[in-house]
């Protein structure tokens, strides 16, 4: 299968996801500019984490406007797959391919250390090759974390099974202390209702390899290749 | 009266010749949180400014002030043109309210 890597001006983890899925994974992958129009050919694009435009004026905000989006918006409603991780994630919610927004922490700082989220939902092509409750130990970085919807919006999502990750403790329990940027109800990562959009604050792309310090992060991959590849 | 020419492209790969009339007109938006959104930021300068010896300062939260310089043919069409501005892109309207003056 084919990914392609939406590079915006800023993104800076568009290598690492290069990396995962191409070495890796050994899936054909290539980078899109931002400016590109077209998403023809890929089975399944990533947004990556980073700084786009510099987060001016809010993290997504302007990146939403790039080019390509409107080519992401008619490859979603066709069906194709998307996943946001980071930068990306907030792309996905300015964009309103997600609902909600990424605010800043709550201790206002910038977090980067490993945390540990909790699958909610292994029902999805992102998260299908994961035990449900299982702990996974994925690095956070990142200063606008915090999932922020209004109560209803919150509602669905939890109705609907749509979050998929929740930080948690090392023994799957979900607590305020294990939560590091105040997002609500200890949300991590969310998908659509569709199923088919995938957005998420930790970074699994960087642990896909024991010797670089966690294999957490793999099973999406594999998760994603499964569907497509129906293997 | 002023006349400004723009040149725009299209997405079939034509340059588009814009036209805009009007006066230049100064606009202020004032972006802030809406009430209940949490606002870490805002208590935490609070906080600063009672151990400055401030304690008389109860509630405090930020937001954003951007100033606009447009082109518009009246007042009207200024602050319709600005508020689809707001909508868009100047405020994230899930945690964000605006107001917007026209000079």
């Amino acid at each position: 299968m084919k990914f392609g890597i939406v590079v915006f001006p800023g993104s800076n983890c568009d290598h690492d996801c290069y990396h995962a899925v191409k070495h890796v994974m050994g899936q054909e992958a290539e980078y899109v500019w931002h400016k590109n129009v077209s998403l023809s050919g890929f089975d399944c694009v990533i947004l990556p984490g980073g700084f786009s435009y510099g987060d001016y004026l809010r993290t997504g905000a302007i990146a939403r406007f790039s080019p390509i989006m409107n080519n992401l918006k008619v490859f979603v409603n066709r069906g194709g797959l998307v996943i946001g991780i980071c930068n990306g994630f907030q792309i996905l919610t300015e964009a309103g391919l997600l609902p909600g927004i990424l605010m800043r922490n709550k201790n206002l700082k910038f977090i980067c250390r490993n945390v540990n989220v909790r699958v909610e939902n292994n029902q999805t092509i992102f998260t299908n090759k994961y035990q449900i409750n299982q702990v996974l130990n994925i690095p956070i970085a990142h200063a606008d974390g915090n999932y922020f919807a209004d109560k209803d919006t919150i509602k669905m999502l939890e109705d609907n099974n749509q979050i998929i990750f929740r930080y948690s403790t090392s023994d799957g329990s979900i607590t305020e202390d294990s939560n590091p940027n105040g997002s609500i109800n200890n949300i991590a990562a969310i998908t659509n209702q569709k199923g088919n959009v995938f957005g998420v604050m930790p970074h699994p792309e960087r642990v896909c390899e024991a010797i670089i310090g966690g294999e957490d992060g793999k099973k999406i991959f594999e998760g994603i290749i499964k569907t497509v590849c129906r293997v | 009266m002023c006349w400004l020419y723009a040149k725009g492209e299209r997405e079939e790969g034509y340059i588009q010749l814009l036209a805009l009339k009007g006066d230049v007109m100064k606009a202020k938006v004032f972006v802030t949180l809406k009430k209940g959104v949490l606002d870490p930021q805002g208590k935490v300068v609070g906080e600063a400014l009672a151990s400055m010896g401030y304690s008389e300062v109860k509630d405090l939260r930020i937001g954003k002030f951007i100033e606009v310089e447009l082109l518009a043919s009246s007042k009207q069409e200024a602050e319709k043109r600005l508020i689809e501005m707001c909508e868009k892109l100047l405020t994230n309207t899930v945690v964000e309210d605006y107001r917007v003056e026209i000079e």
